[in-house]
């Protein structure tokens, strides 16, 4: 029952279908630009320079994983944010949840179905913005296999080829692994959301807060202190795009990811549970 | 009170998971790459190092005179059989470290003013040329002796008839020789890194001989670093790393950082039909004054 109230909640909010849109609309923009940067690299109309770009490498999955890492680490954690940061602040701020914790429901119950709601929908966002990218660039501009090369979105120290089908599978793979690099912005959403009585201040302090953390654990100067960012982390699933997946390294940084998810989960809990509803 | 005791529950058990995700994620990490001991080569290897002997003050100055004996010392320890230096300030400098050494090392420094790139092998024949008007780029051919020489370089290419010359000429010249380029790329503009890293790589693709190209490149497509800090077209720089790459095999990959600050900029490129890697890895802790660049050493074994 609760957990049906939450899906109805969330339809009605229309989050999702604003989502939805801005990230077709950013696939469509990134389309465009994938389309006429590879004509004019394999076109002749480049100015000459030594390259190792070639026409069979602009193909659909490049255009894939391309449009899914840059949604990855910019667009995805603000839908992440949004969706949690209005979890609990919205009822706040508009005092329903006086109405919910007079029903016979534990705050503790109502926190972990708001989560898994929360989590759901994240999954979802993420596979079906997975599904999409590889669908338009499969009927745009055409699969082959998958070439990667150093320095190229920063995924491997040398030339890593993929065929069609390994490839395939390996977007497969990225979907939960990208879903759990999400689930901690998506779990800090939901911490600040506690603490914060609106939610416009929840999702925005959430954004900035994950933006802060994110240019922080991309810069040099920070070498010390970016192993204990999450953000340093999140893009882990780059590496399952390599030939030989270094299994370690992945289960090393997602078991890293998982423990700041238990933590703001652990903290926003204690804050919930431990918190007097005024007003 | 059930429902409390049950949140309480939740919540320590999300806290155990956490301290356990960490604990073991922490467990798994992977130490970094070990750095290069100064252990002699392993017989039958040919040990290279490049090494930008330069210091950072005043935007990038030539190596120092004071730090000639040092540099000296750290070259004699390392046991090298062929070293590329990049930032040398002139003749008497090459001629300083070549007297320091012991002496048994024939040396070559590129003409020009200012940074000059320059060249020293210990054993065998070396015979190098500056690039016409550019002090910072040397082509050389280096003779080693005959059991640090890749088999395939003393044999007969397709067609060559051998006693007429004609395989000499369609060698270059290079028979028996490891035919070497020592770069220092420029530092401030990716389009001038991409012209001399592509035309050296372009040079060396034209024989058939055992290739080595070494040097400053200046460029560091690094795994998990924002490039865009210090180039003017990161791009550019990955597209320039990628070209060479595809023709020779990089030494000096997941080494780990040669240069300030965590940048891996200097390279040791081999042709991988002629060489096999042994070892390779930068030489920590020889750096002194403003010098900003660790020695980089590869230990590779002629394929015979």
């Amino acid at each position: 029952m609760a957990v049906r109230l939450e899906l109805l909640k969330m339809g009605r909010s229309r989050r999702p279908w604003v989502a939805a849109s801005t990230l077709a609309l950013f696939l469509a923009l990134m389309l465009f630009g994938f389309y006429t940067y590879a004509q004019k690299e394999t076109g002749g109309q480049a100015e000459f320079r030594y390259t190792f770009e070639n026409a069979s490498y602009f193909n659909g999955l490049t255009f894939s994983l391309y449009a899914f890492y840059f949604g990855f680490v910019l667009i995805l954690p603000i839908f992440a944010a949004t969706e949690a940061g209005a979890q609990i602040a919205s009822e706040t701020h508009s005092r329903t949840i006086h109405l919910m914790l007079a029903r016979p429901l534990s705050r503790r119950r109502l926190f972990l179905t708001k989560s898994a709601v929360s989590l759901g929908y994240l999954f979802l966002l993420v596979g079906g913005f997975l599904a999409l990218s590889l669908l338009l660039g499969l009927v745009a501009v055409g699969w082959g296999d998958l070439n990667i090369y150093p320095g190229v979105l920063q995924m491997t120290s040398q030339h890593q080829s993929l065929p069609q089908s390994q490839a395939l599978a390996r977007f497969l793979l990225v979907w939960p692994a990208a879903t759990l690099g999400l689930l901690t912005t998506l779990s800090l959403a939901l911490l600040l959301s506690t603490w914060v009585g609106n939610p416009v201040n929840a999702v925005g302090s959430s954004v900035a807060v994950y933006l802060v953390l994110y240019v922080v654990s991309e810069i040099h100067f920070f070498e010390d202190l970016r192993p204990l960012l999450f953000t340093s982390h999140l893009a882990y699933w780059r590496a399952l795009f390599q030939e030989h997946i270094p299994w370690n390294q992945v289960v090393s940084e997602a078991l890293s990811l998982g423990g700041f998810a238990f933590l703001f989960l652990g903290l926003a809990l204690w804050r919930f549970r431990n918190r007097e509803e005024v007003g | 009170m059930r429902t409390n005791w049950r949140g309480a529950w939740t919540e320590s058990l999300l806290f155990l998971a956490a301290a356990a995700s960490f604990l073991l994620g922490w467990s798994l990490t992977e130490p970094p790459p070990p750095t290069f001991g100064l252990e002699p080569p392993s017989e039958g290897a040919l040990r290279v190092v490049t090494w930008n002997v330069g210091g950072s003050a005043e935007g990038g100055r030539p190596l120092g005179d004071e730090l000639v004996a040092r540099v000296a010392s750290t070259l004699s320890e390392i046991q090298a059989d062929l070293i590329a230096l990049q930032e040398i300030r002139s003749e008497q400098q090459i001629s300083q470290l070549v007297q320091r050494m012991g002496g048994d090392w024939q040396a070559f420094l590129a003409s020009g003013e200012g940074s000059r790139v320059g060249m020293m092998v210990r054993r065998g024949d070396l015979r190098a040329r500056s690039w016409p008007g550019n002090s910072r780029f040397v082509l050389a051919s280096y003779r080693p002796p005959r059991h640090l020489l890749p088999k395939s370089a003393d044999s007969p290419v397709p067609g060559d008839s051998g006693a007429d010359g004609q395989g000499e000429r369609r060698r270059g010249g290079f028979r028996n020789s490891i035919l070497i380029a020592v770069l220092h790329a420029d530092a401030f503009s990716a389009e001038k890194r991409n012209q001399s890293i592509g035309a050296a790589a372009d040079l060396l693709q034209r024989f058939p001989a055992p290739r080595l190209l070494l040097g400053d490149l200046n460029i560091d497509p690094g795994l998990d670093k924002r490039q865009d800090l210090f180039s003017n077209d990161e791009h550019l720089d990955v597209e320039s790393y990628n070209y060479l790459a595809e023709r020779l095999q990089d030494a000096g990959q997941g080494g780990g950082s040669t240069a300030e600050p965590d940048r891996r900029l200097d390279y040791i490129f081999f042709s991988r039909e002629h060489f096999e890697l042994l070892e390779a890895g930068p030489l920590k802790g020889r750096r002194w004054g403003d010098m900003d660049h660790d020695p980089l050493i590869a230990d590779l074994r002629p394929r015979r």
